[in-house]
């Protein structure tokens, strides 16, 4: 008998279950070959979400780097301390500008105390950064937070107006340097979280080609280093090294950068310490020569720049034709920002990038003098650039203000008293971007 | 082939034979196999898509995407490794890239080593005249006339001309999909060449370009339209979802979707190209932006899509459900973006062609008869006869024969910068760090001129950082600040497009600190007098 073979009307469950078992068995395969990286990278692009964050903060506090020098022809205690008692935090504390606080911050750090309580101590100054009623308390229930919880992170609200702060990751920098930890708390207005937050933010919304890196590469540096983690992917999954990052500041114009381009000088050579500290792990040896170069050839701009009265301008760039260059209608200000903060870098720099020694101490009295006649209330207005000037004549005396200051007061009680009363909010000079 | 004369059964005459006859030529037996012999409509076919063949394969190369390509080939040919980050621009360091397209440009970089651009001219010219012949195949088998074939490949090349002008990986993606429009527009479709073929070509195509997405977008579509047309015909759920074909298609799709798979990226290629479109620096690719009836890409597409509603109103044909669902679907993602148009014009160009002869059919007399010639071994002689005359006819023919290689300006675009690169190849002490260039050029000049010029950006503008991205699109308007952007990312070295770039060669040509080293008609080089 001939059986006629009727075609097929289903597809067997057998072929079926083959099929797919191998239609998953090869996704699922695919997807355990992939490396982690490119892992997160496709749950990134499947979920419209920024890449997820692949350092683990380890230690518990950042490193710091400390001053090379203790001399005391650049400057004498008696004459720090009169720098450093203009310095001294007294600001009001209606719409206190976070800009202030920060480099009260960094240079008072976290842990001292004063006896006026019109001065801010540490403890106060980071508690109005960290935590968000205290900034509500300032600025008015109106007001957007400095610290605004996103996600798994804390974002911190900058250049938009003087309730923020003025950089970005300049917060991030002056809580890295004043010294606090990975689990000190952050109250945003939504829940308690930690500094940890900040800086997991911070290395996901960093992008390399942003106009401001100096902080952002200094607060990375001085939280990595210490863990030797040299390289991590942002939240667009940009793979970033120290190398990029020195490479970034070292690209455009010497006079481009933040204060006059000397806050890269400050944050190339911290790279360059933090490397010698941390078994030159932290770059490549030829960004480590390119940084040696780029900062010997400032060291020799500055060496020929400097003005006959020991300070340095605005065009320290020009090197020997800044005197011609020079504007002498420029504002003081911007002298004050080019010699504190050339003599802030200068006390952590090995000796062969120093110019001659003199030149350093004419910078200093010029500063020391600058300081002293100037009235309180314009230091009180520019205080964010003689921050640096107190900072670096500190530093020159490898010190900290606050640990000088603490000292100075055991034998000069009367120093935190003051004639004048603080001032309430009336900065007369708002801060722009290059004013810093 | 083999062709003999058979004996003649007429008896030898014994009279005189003054004028010996000559031999009958119809009892020629074609002695060709089954499979090779070809009809005269195919001969008409070669001849057509020949031409078009001969004029893309000596046409010079578009100067846009070509270098860039070239560029991550030779990279992937000298590193021997797919890098996971850009390996080439120093801005771009570090940025994922999953380069779907890998094998396509080490191969153009390859034959680019071996034979020269006349080699690339041949293999643009054969990707796009093998598109044309599987849209032919296809239209022909639908309409049963080869009017219908020329019809769609005519509308075809008509509505997606814009796109085909620049070689780059994609047309072998326009080819693939052709291939499957033709497979979901066929009866058989699950043929052992399908379930072995298909899957192949997917594991091919998702080394070569993106678009094997929209190939699995219309196995969807056909498993879809299937079930829609069993459903329509049967009115019962339950038989449409226990159709055979339906389940099949579902099968066959899976197989492919698994093919993808073996690529260096692995499942990430699904990602990247879902992720694609949404790239922020898109925005400023106007091959990107909507269609537009102002564009004659924009006015060709409506034209054609008029044509095609006329020929479906009109025709007797039934649309089947895949086949109207691929339709819209890709004619509204062409709406969306003019660079899809590469995945419409296929449906548009054969649905005209065979809709509007069904409708012919009915009202002209000699488009009834629609019954093929003849194929036999002659007409495939013929073919082959004229692929060998077409061959020759290009450059790359003329090179293997005669050895001949033409000019490199008969080779390139008027476009491409021969001159400013032979400038700067002759220069010494060229600014080192990264150059102002525009994108389009900037792939040639990494090319042919010096390794110490370093483009700010390229043409992958998918892999540039949104920021440079939109710094350099400032910058070639010419702003107010071009100089402090210049500054920005240390630019020592500018060459502008005097045509596309005006505003931006005026403000340079007025600044104090920028000096023009070269000049000719086409562009303008500029150095920075005090080099940063």
């Amino acid at each position: 008998m001939n059986a006629i073979r009727k075609p097929k009307k289903t597809v067997s469950l057998w072929t079926w279950l083959s099929v797919q078992l191998a239609f998953g068995g090869a996704f699922v395969a695919s997807w355990l070959l992939l490396p982690g990286t490119q892992q997160q990278e496709v749950i990134a692009n499947i979920s419209h979400r920024p890449y997820r964050l692949d350092v683990v903060l380890q230690s518990e506090k950042p490193t710091s780097v400390e001053s090379f020098y203790d001399d005391a022809d650049v400057v004498s205690d008696e004459e720090l301390a009169a720098v450093l008692k203009k310095i001294l935090p007294r600001f009001s504390r209606d719409h206190l500008r976070p800009n202030l606080v920060e480099h009260a911050l960094r240079t008072w750090g976290c842990q001292v105390e004063f006896t006026n309580p019109d001065i801010i101590s540490g403890p106060q100054m980071q508690e109005f950064l960290t935590d968000m009623s205290k900034f509500v308390d300032s600025w008015g229930k109106n007001a957007n937070p400095l610290m605004i919880e996103s996600g798994d992170g804390i974002h911190v609200r900058y250049a938009e107006d003087r309730s923020g702060s003025v950089h970005h990751d300049h917060t991030l920098a002056a809580l890295t340097e004043a010294g606090l930890s990975l689990d000190d708390s952050v109250f945003t207005t939504a829940r308690e979280m930690h500094v940890r937050n900040i800086i997991t933010e911070a290395l996901q919304d960093f992008r390399l080609d942003e106009r401001e890196t100096e902080w952002s590469a200094m607060s990375f540096a001085l939280w990595l280093a210490p863990q030797k983690t040299t390289t991590w992917h942002n939240g667009e999954g940009r793979r970033l090294t120290f190398d990029m990052l020195a490479e970034r500041l070292m690209r455009n114009r010497k006079r481009d950068g933040v204060c006059l381009g000397t806050h890269r000088v400050y944050s190339l050579l911290l790279l360059v310490r933090l490397n010698d500290q941390n078994e030159e792990k932290l770059i490549s040896p030829e960004t480590q020569e390119q940084i040696m170069a780029y900062l010997a050839s400032v060291r020799d701009l500055i060496t020929a720049s400097q003005r006959p009265d020991g300070s340095w301008d605005s065009h320290w760039t020009d090197g020997a034709e800044a005197a011609e260059k020079s504007n002498p209608d420029e504002p003081m200000s911007k002298r004050v920002i080019a010699t504190g903060h050339h003599l802030e870098w200068l006390s952590i720099a090995p000796l062969e990038l120093h110019p001659p020694r003199e030149q350093i101490q004419k910078a200093a009295d010029w500063l020391i003098a600058n300081v002293a006649t100037t009235p309180q209330d314009e230091i009180d207005s520019s205080y964010t650039f003689y921050s640096h000037v107190g900072k670096a004549l500190a530093m020159w005396r490898h010190t900290s203000p606050a640990a000088f200051w603490t000292q100075w007061r055991t034998t000069h009680p009367d120093c935190e008293v003051f004639d004048t009363p603080v001032k309430s909010e009336s900065d007369p000079a708002p801060e722009t971007k290059t004013s810093h | 082939m083999s062709a003999v004369l058979e004996k003649s059964d007429r008896p030898r005459s014994s009279g005189p034979t003054p004028t010996p006859e000559l031999p009958d030529a119809s009892v020629l037996e074609d002695r060709t196999p089954e499979w090779i012999r070809t009809t005269p409509a195919s001969a008409l076919f070669v001849l057509l898509i020949g031409v078009v063949f001969t004029l893309l394969a000596n046409r010079p190369l578009w100067h846009t995407d070509l270098w860039d390509h070239l560029n991550y080939g030779q990279n992937i040919l000298t590193t021997h490794t797919v890098s996971d980050t850009e390996p080439l621009l120093h801005l771009s360091r570090g940025v994922q890239m999953i380069n779907i397209p890998w094998l396509a440009q080490a191969s153009m970089a390859a034959v680019n080593n071996r034979f020269g651009l006349t080699a690339l001219q041949f293999g643009y010219a054969a990707l796009i005249s093998l598109s044309l012949a599987v849209i032919a195949f296809r239209s022909v088998r639908m309409s049963r006339s080869a009017l219908g074939g020329i019809l769609a490949c005519a509308i075809f090349l008509k509505v997606n001309l814009d796109q085909l002008l620049v070689i780059r990986p994609q047309l072998v993606g326009v080819l693939f999909y052709c291939v499957v429009v033709a497979w979901m527009l066929g009866r058989r479709k699950h043929s052992k060449l399908s379930w072995i073929g298909l899957p192949l070509m997917f594991a091919l195509w998702a080394n070569v370009h993106g678009s094997f997405s929209m190939g699995l977008m219309l196995m969807g579509l056909a498993g879809i339209g299937r079930f829609g047309d069993v459903l329509v015909i049967s009115k019962s759920l339950r038989v449409a979802l226990r159709d055979r074909e339906l389940h099949r298609t579902i099968l066959l799709t899976q197989l492919c979707a698994a093919a993808v798979l073996l690529n260096p990226a692995g499942i990430a290629v699904y990602a990247e190209v879902l992720s694609f479109a949404g790239n922020p620096n898109l925005s400023s690719m106007f091959e990107w932006d909507a269609l537009t009836l102002r564009s004659a890409q924009g006015q060709s597409a409506a034209a054609a899509a008029l044509l095609a509603f006329m020929a479906i109103k009109l025709s007797p044909r039934r649309m089947r459900c895949g086949e109207m669902l691929a339709f819209v679907i890709t004619g509204l993602l062409a709406a969306w973006s003019g660079r899809m148009l590469n995945w419409w014009a296929p449906f548009v160009g054969i649905i005209v062609g065979t809709h509007l002869i069904a409708a012919m059919r009915k009202t002209v007399a000699w488009l009834k008869n629609s019954e093929p010639g003849r194929a036999t071994g002659l007409w495939t002689v013929v073919n082959l006869g004229l692929v060998w005359i077409m061959f020759a006819f290009t450059s790359f023919g003329v090179q293997m024969i005669h050895g001949r290689i033409p000019d490199a300006q008969r080779l390139v675009s008027t476009e491409t910068p021969l001159a400013t690169v032979t400038f700067l190849d002759s220069t010494e002490d060229l600014p080192r760090g990264i150059s102002f260039i525009p994108a389009e050029w900037a792939g040639y000049v990494m090319n042919r001129g010096p390794a110490t010029v370093e483009p700010m950006v390229n043409l992958h503008v998918h892999v540039i950082p949104e920021q440079v991205w939109n710094d350099y699109i400032r910058i070639v308007n010419g702003p107010s600040d071009w100089e402090a952007l210049m500054d920005e990312y240390g630019i020592n070295m500018a060459v502008i497009d005097k045509d596309r770039q005006p505003g931006l060669a005026r403000r340079i040509r007025e600044s104090s600190d920028w000096t023009a080293q070269y000049e000719d008609s086409q562009a303008v080089v500029f150095f920075r007098d005090k080099r940063i």
